[in-house]
């Protein structure tokens, strides 16, 4: 079992906290919603062949998010630079939810600085007429959880929130954080027509069932990859749901490791 | 009235004060607070509850009777902004329509969201158009907008608080600048902004604020008017004391008492059971059914800094809910002043002595009361209370100082600026000629060849 090395540093003058584990090439987890710096099974397990890297985005857990930051362009530069001062020269990029739709937008500015990209229950594309947006900012986190997890809330509420009594202003400051970015509109249209630009082998992974996320996402987000997507069953029979993350920390692991593996430059 | 208890209208109070009157009209068939809905705002489904009928019927209440405030003898008339599930998202229209049925009464807009509008000069436009139609009668109250509005509008909240300090400051240099000029801000950039018409006054200058420590600095900072929203009794005093000391020690001034204001709900009738009586029912609903809303809607991402609402959280967000308050609290806490003309008169005593306050923001019908109901109380506050903080004659300020604006063409001709040059057009195969006298043979002299 790697060790978790907890720090920060300092990247265009503001704090950036991040987590660190294992060894081999660098493979960095943009984790999204209520999942900022928490210790998940799934790090461990990508730990084994990869240096994990998560790093808390703009706004999230203990990185700044300066008063001038108002798009993904910002968040762009910022993750670019981050690899600058953490000596990554390519990166295996892995996103989930939030965290997916900020590792697209990286992926088709600097497509050549990925060794692969895997994205899992991307938010970011605007869904098929017909389909639900779930309008997250204005759930309480019952209902959140419901959408998270649906009947699989008390079985990981720990994990997500260790501190009960924190537990509104975490989630302020995360949709704070998000609104920043992705207040309106809610999503991307030019990034379908830019993801072509990614050559690195890629991965679009989903669960079941997404009460989060609409079901054509996915399937656009791999068209435009040129990929197709690969849903991650339940092993006991549950199902998964769009914290499958935190479900199937196997198998989601097992299907990062097989593409970055694939991406690996010798 | 026993002649005995209005006969005490001759002993005056000692404080002088300006009365608004504020209504919101509101139609009461809206779910109450055990309907199981989270709140009543932003998703109220309009086809349900403000069905085309109800909304005319709530707009023709509105203006009627706020324009009978005037004859009322209020010193302004306050409208505000609301949007699901009240009935006046653009306090501009409404502000434009009382102005028109009211001819000395001020007006006071409060106010436009600035972050709604595209940008900032829409906003100013919209004042400056109606200070000239009011006559110069208009104030502005600057709300940064509930957290509600941000759903509504969909202005992003993450960013309001900066958006708005800068929209206030545009717009205070566009309504006061003559000539074009240039605005190079981190939210907006205008190349060229040149507003016209030109106000006919800068417009007094309200900011309403239930507490924001930000607000209140920016109120100090910019002598707005501070308009402290209805709160119990201590946070008043705390909130209007924060302001004082901030314009004492961070500004070097110690604010009038017209500097600031005080918004309560007064209801007056012949006695204090009957005032209660008639009162109660309005006050709960307002409480219950209009104030209540979710934590996600009254505070949308961003809406305050992730620290302060960090420390809000921790002390303990709204000790008590609106809801919960029952009328003797609302009484005791100074929110509400509910009886006869003689306890209403001793109770705004006792709150502006508390508050230092030199205006009232009078809210008169709860929302939810019928038209009648709150005639009846504002007549008798009229003529029962508002005399005790007037100077003898109880006139209100408009009827001591005029509008600045002209109200005939003899003073608009004996008042008006030169103008700046003559009005010059070019007839085809004549030359140039003067626009205002060529159509008269007689006078159609070519001024130069064209």
């Amino acid at each position: 079992m790697s060790t978790v090395a907890k720090s920060t540093i300092e990247v265009l003058g503001g704090t950036v906290g991040y987590r660190r584990q294992g060894s081999g090439e660098a493979l960095v987890v943009l984790a999204g919603a209520w999942l900022t710096n928490k210790d998940l099974e799934l790090y461990s397990r990508l730990a084994d062949t990869f240096e994990v890297i998560v790093p808390d985005l703009p706004g999230f857990g203990q990185t700044d998010i300066p008063e001038f930051y108002s798009s993904f362009a910002d968040t762009v530069i910022h993750l670019d630079t981050l690899f600058d001062e953490l000596g990554l020269t390519t990166v295996h990029l892995v996103g989930h939810g939030f965290g997916g739709w900020v590792a697209a937008e990286y992926a088709v500015s600097h497509p050549s600085r990925l060794s692969s990209l895997s994205l899992l229950a991307p938010w970011g594309l605007r869904p098929n007429e017909g389909e639900p947006l779930v309008n997250m900012f204005r759930t309480t986190p019952d209902e959140e959880f419901a959408l998270l997890l649906g009947d699989d809330v008390q079985a990981y509420f720990s994990v997500l929130v260790p501190d009960p009594a924190e537990l509104m202003a975490d989630s302020f400051q995360e949709r704070t954080a998000i609104a920043r970015v992705a207040w309106n509109p809610r999503y991307d249209i030019k990034l379908e027509h830019y993801l072509a630009r990614v050559t690195a082998p890629t991965l679009v992974l989903i669960p079941e069932t997404d009460r989060v996320v609409a079901p054509s996402v996915a399937v656009r987000y791999a068209a435009a990859l040129h990929t197709s997507p690969v849903v991650i069953s339940s092993a006991s029979g549950s199902g998964t749901e769009h914290l499958f993350i935190l479900q199937q920390p196997d198998s989601v692991a097992d299907a990062i490791s097989t593409v970055a593996h694939s991406g690996t430059r010798a | 009235m026993t002649t005995n208890e209005t006969s005490m209208i001759n002993e005056r109070s000692s404080h002088r004060l300006k009365f608004h009157l504020f209504m919101s009209s509101n139609d009461p068939h809206i779910p109450a607070m055990d309907s199981g809905l989270k709140s009543n705002f932003v998703d109220l489904p309009r086809g349900v509850y403000n069905k085309a009928a109800y909304a005319q019927d709530q707009m023709k209440r509105y203006l009627k009777t706020m324009a009978a405030g005037e004859e009322l003898g209020f010193d302004g008339l306050m409208l505000m902004e609301q949007r699901a599930p009240g009935f006046m998202p653009n306090v501009m229209i409404t502000s434009a329509a009382l102005a028109e049925r009211t001819s000395r009464v001020q007006i006071i807009a409060a106010g436009p969201v600035i972050n709604s509008y595209q940008g900032p000069l829409q906003a100013a436009e919209a004042i400056a158009t109606l200070d000239v139609v009011a006559n110069g009668r208009l104030g502005v109250g600057f709300p940064l907008g509930i957290g509600t509005a941000y759903h509504a509008t969909n202005a992003n909240p993450s960013e309001a608080r900066a958006r708005f300090v800068e929209g206030l400051a545009f717009i205070d240099k566009a309504l006061a600048e003559d000539e074009p000029f240039e605005w190079r801000g981190d939210y907006y950039h205008y190349p060229i902004v040149n507003l016209w018409p030109t106000p006919l006054h800068t417009p007094e200058r309200w900011l309403p604020a239930a507490g924001s420590r930000e607000t209140i600095e920016l109120a100090a900072r910019g002598k707005y008017t501070y308009m402290a929203i209805l709160n119990p009794r201590a946070s008043m005093i705390r909130n209007l004391n924060l302001f004082k000391e901030i314009a004492e020690t961070e500004y070097g001034y110690t604010p009038e008492p017209q500097q600031s204001a005080a918004v309560v709900h007064i209801y007056v009738a012949e006695t204090d059971e009957q005032a209660r009586r008639e009162a109660e029912p309005h006050l709960a609903w307002m409480n219950q059914s209009v104030m209540r809303s979710a934590f996600h809607d009254f505070f949308p991402p961003g809406y305050t800094s992730p620290e302060s609402l960090r420390a809000m959280l921790s002390s303990g967000y709204r000790s008590k809910s609106p809801s919960e308050f029952s009328f003797d609290e609302l009484v005791e806490e100074g929110m509400a002043l509910v009886g006869s003309p003689k306890t209403v008169r001793e109770a705004l005593e006792k709150l502006v002595n508390d508050l230092g306050t030199g205006q009232i923001v009078v809210m008169a019908d709860a929302g939810s009361m019928p038209e009648w109901m709150s005639t009846k109380s504002m007549t008798l506050f009229a003529r029962e209370v508002m005399p005790y903080f007037r100077d003898a004659g109880g006139r209100p300020s408009w009827e001591v100082e005029r509008p600045v604006g002209y109200t005939t063409q003899s003073e608009f001709g004996a008042t008006r600026p030169p103008y700046p040059i003559d009005a010059e057009t070019r007839i085809h195969g004549f030359g140039y000629v003067n626009v205002e006298t060529a159509h008269i043979d007689a006078l159609r002299v070519k001024l130069r060849d064209e």
